[in-house]
């Protein structure tokens, strides 16, 4: 019988860190000894330039659009330790349709059946910013993903994003989508008070979980300035052992779930008590509850 | 035939493109260039033709070159093939105007068709452009956005309005399938009144009526609905006043019509009635050969209407006003809105009937059969009761169904019409209403 093939997408608001933490799990998750490949869904097509020393790679959607035909072994790249890397690539900002072109490419790579024959272990989709459209919800759907893990900062417009995803998750959970593995806390200070309360909130609220708290690290830029993943680059950092662990906690992950995203109003309201809250604490005015009644 | 209870339902139109292209094919050499996949101008040139085998023409139909875009362009756009169709059709085609439409794909993906059109200038000959993807409405309500761009990017805004000329619009090409032959003999009344008139898609234009549209003192549109939005932007566009009124068919009608006209356009009534008497004159020596056959054939009928909003009322005032039939439905079959909707209410409640017939808006083929099976006493288990008999439907071809449900006789009106083909004989006007007449009666003399 053959393995089945875990696969996973990875979203999150722009620039919140999903390429750079999908590449550090990549990676940790090849050191580990499984076959991986990472699939940038962003026609920035930069998901995986950490995994090959800062370089560009040629995209499916380039290879298909130049030749007319598409040959997926010629989209498919090594990077560090083995790991395969493709990108599906798109069309230049504001012309086109990036979401066909995601859905396009995605279906091209499961039509001519690469990962079984990669024989993977892992295929982790590096999916751009919101759910804006059909395309981007691709991964998602029925047959591609089935575990879902959202990058998200304690940032309002993070958690919105997150919240949104959560939502498309729910839309497509009863026609056999991807489901919710958790939330993967990134850009945390370690010394906030709030910070790591406000996303365990939030998860708790949607019924989630918080599969790691990744800490904003210097080490995490360096490593990106010489075009590589911290686990590449600083195997012995502090930060490289928090993507390690991140590794082991989705390796051991099984079960997904459907989560419960809040409504606009209650989103809305949950944020204004955080708001409220972070004020007291700044001005050093904290209220306890009892206070407050 | 057994009646199928799982209606499949059979469309009265198409889409937006639709529309914009059987116009476009109608216009004087006027080249449309469909920027769209392949499935647009195929299906569409298929669509023009169910107006009564309405045809290719100059480079209507089969003839409309297109970009035929694909995945590819899908993905990364496809102004850059519109751009090489531009070029490649100037290359192969003669025009004297090219008109770039969109369709859906390339309206979703948000290409640019203005942008590509523009970059080309100065091109050889005029090309206008127009985003007609088909999800932003139907084959009429493209007509309309057809003829205001034509306004807003062709025809010369002129400050010199001639008095007494005149733009006949509201009548979609192959949609309104009879539309050559009614604005021909409206036209040729109203230039008996001595009125120049432009209908931009009958076989006389030439680009010259286009040109001199914009010294035009009236567009009158010949539809409650469509082209009415279309006038109103050119008379913001182009200062001209506008009238809307209904198509006319036989006499009391048409010299309503002519009256209509005449007064606004301010035309002695010296010229006009003795103009006017001899039509009448004329129009009524030939009904009166026919009353012979009239008298001996019980040819009184009751009649239904399935028509789209610009004929359906039309049909059925003929019907009772003029040849004194008794309509007792008139189903409107395109997706009106609801201020489309009070329009049509608004002028049927104008219209004078002996009996008042049902007037329903519905676009469903099974559920117009259902509406009159459920309403009327004869289809329902009732032992003394009056009946749609004899029963005339005057429809589409599709209500040739309808039509043996109630034993009656059928003439197709509508689009879509494909028993027959239409080449320049019209309902509309004097003529017209001769024509109809010859038609209804010829229907029941076909048996023997
Ligand atoms: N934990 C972290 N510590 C320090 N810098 C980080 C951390 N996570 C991400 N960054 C930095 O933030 C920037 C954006 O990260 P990244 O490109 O991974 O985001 P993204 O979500 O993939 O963005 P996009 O939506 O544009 O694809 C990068 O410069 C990255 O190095
Ligand atoms: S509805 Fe859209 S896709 Fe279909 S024919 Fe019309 S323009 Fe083309
Ligand atoms: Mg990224």
């Amino acid at each position: 019988m053959a393995k089945e093939i875990k696969q996973i997408a990875i979203y999150g608001k722009g620039g919140i860190g999903k390429s750079t933490t999908t590449s550090n799990l990549s990676a940790a998750l090849s050191d580990m000894g499984y076959k991986v490949m990472q699939f940038g869904c962003d026609p920035k097509a930069d998901s995986t330039n950490t995994l090959r020393d800062g370089s560009y790679i040629p995209t499916v959607l380039e290879l298909l659009r130049d030749k007319g035909k598409f040959n997926a072994h010629e989209a498919i790249f090594t990077g560090y330790n083995g790991i395969y890397c493709v990108e599906a690539g798109g069309p230049a900002p504001g012309v086109g349709c990036a979401g066909r072109g995601i859905i396009t490419a995605v279906q091209l790579l499961k039509q001519q059946k690469i990962f079984e024959e990669l024989d993977l272990d892992y295929v982790i989709y590096d999916v751009l910013g919101d759910v804006v459209c059909g395309g981007f919800a691709v991964p998602i759907r029925e047959g591609i993903a089935q575990h879902v893990f959202t990058v998200s900062s304690s940032d309002f417009m993070a958690i919105y994003a997150a919240n949104n995803l959560f939502k498309g998750i729910q839309k497509y959970s009863n026609s056999g989508g991807a489901l919710l593995g958790g939330v993967i806390a990134n850009s945390v200070a370690p010394d906030s008070t709030y910070q790591k309360a406000i996303i365990d909130d939030f998860a708790a609220r949607t019924d989630t979980q918080v599969m790691q708290y990744i800490p904003r690290s210097i080490t995490v830029t360096q490593s990106e300035l010489n075009g590589k993943t911290t686990i590449e680059a600083q195997p012995d950092s502090a930060q490289a052992k928090v993507y390690r662990q991140l590794a082991e906690r989705v390796g051991g992950h099984t079960e997904s779930k459907t989560p419960n995203p809040l409504s606009l109003q209650d989103l809305r309201a949950w944020a204004a008590e955080w708001s409220d809250q972070i004020l007291a604490i700044e001005s050093g005015d904290v209220r306890g509850e009892a206070m407050a009644i | 035939m057994a009646i199928c209870d799982k209606p499949i339902e059979r469309p009265r139109f198409s889409c937006m493109l639709g529309g914009v292209l059987a116009t476009t094919g109608a216009l004087p050499r006027t080249v449309p260039i469909i920027h769209g996949a392949q499935g647009c101008g195929g299906s569409l040139a298929q669509g023009i033709l169910l107006g009564g085998y309405y045809g290719t023409g100059y480079a209507g139909s089969g003839g409309m070159p297109s970009t035929n875009i694909s995945e590819s362009e899908v993905i990364f756009g496809g102004e850059e093939k519109l751009r090489e169709e531009i070029k490649g059709v100037f290359e192969v085609m003669q025009g004297d105007l090219f008109v770039v439409s969109t369709a859906c794909m390339t309206d979703i993906i948000g290409d640019d068709a203005k942008a590509v059109v523009d970059s080309l200038r100065p091109l050889p000959k005029p090309v206008i452009f127009l985003e007609s993807g088909g999800f932003k409405g139907n084959s009429y309500y493209g007509y309309g956005r057809l003829i205001e761009e034509l306004f807003l990017q062709y025809i010369p805004i002129s400050t010199k309005k001639n008095l007494k000329a005149v733009n006949l619009l509201g009548l979609v090409p192959a949609y309104d399938p009879f539309f050559r032959g009614d604005l021909a003999e409206l036209k040729r009344i109203l230039n008996l009144l001595g009125i120049e008139v432009n209908t931009f898609v009958t076989s006389d234009q030439t680009q010259e009526n286009l040109l001199k549209a914009g010294e035009a003192s009236l567009n009158i549109i010949l539809s409650r609905v469509y082209g009415v939005e279309a006038a109103k932007t050119i008379k913001e566009s182009h200062d001209i006043d506008y009238l809307v009124t209904d198509l006319p068919i036989g006499a009391k009608a048409t010299e309503n019509f002519a009256r209509l006209i005449a007064d606004r356009l301010e035309i002695s009534k010296n010229v006009v009635d003795p103009l006017l008497a001899a039509e009448i004159k004329n129009y009524y020596s030939f009904i009166d050969r026919a009353t012979d056959v009239i008298a001996d054939t019980d040819f009184q009928n009751y009649a239904v209407v399935v028509a789209n909003a610009t004929q359906a009322l039309p049909y059925a005032r003929y019907l009772d006003n003029e040849i004194g039939w008794i309509p007792t439905h008139i189903f409107i079959t395109d997706d009106l809105d609801e201020d489309q909707e009070a329009a049509i209410r608004s002028a049927f409640g104008e219209i004078e009937f002996e009996t008042r017939p049902d007037l329903v808006f519905e676009t469903d083929t099974f559920k117009i059969q259902q509406y009159i099976e459920q309403n009327t006493p004869q289809f329902l288990a009732d032992e003394y009761y009056p009946t749609i008999s004899p029963a005339f439907v005057l429809g589409s071809t599709i209500e040739r169904r309808l039509a043996e449900v109630l034993k009656g006789n059928f003439l197709s009106v509508s689009y879509p019409i494909i028993n027959r083909i239409i080449i320049s004989k019209g309902y509309a006007g004097f003529r017209g209403g001769l024509n109809l007449l010859e038609d209804l009666i010829g229907t029941q003399l076909a048996g023997r």
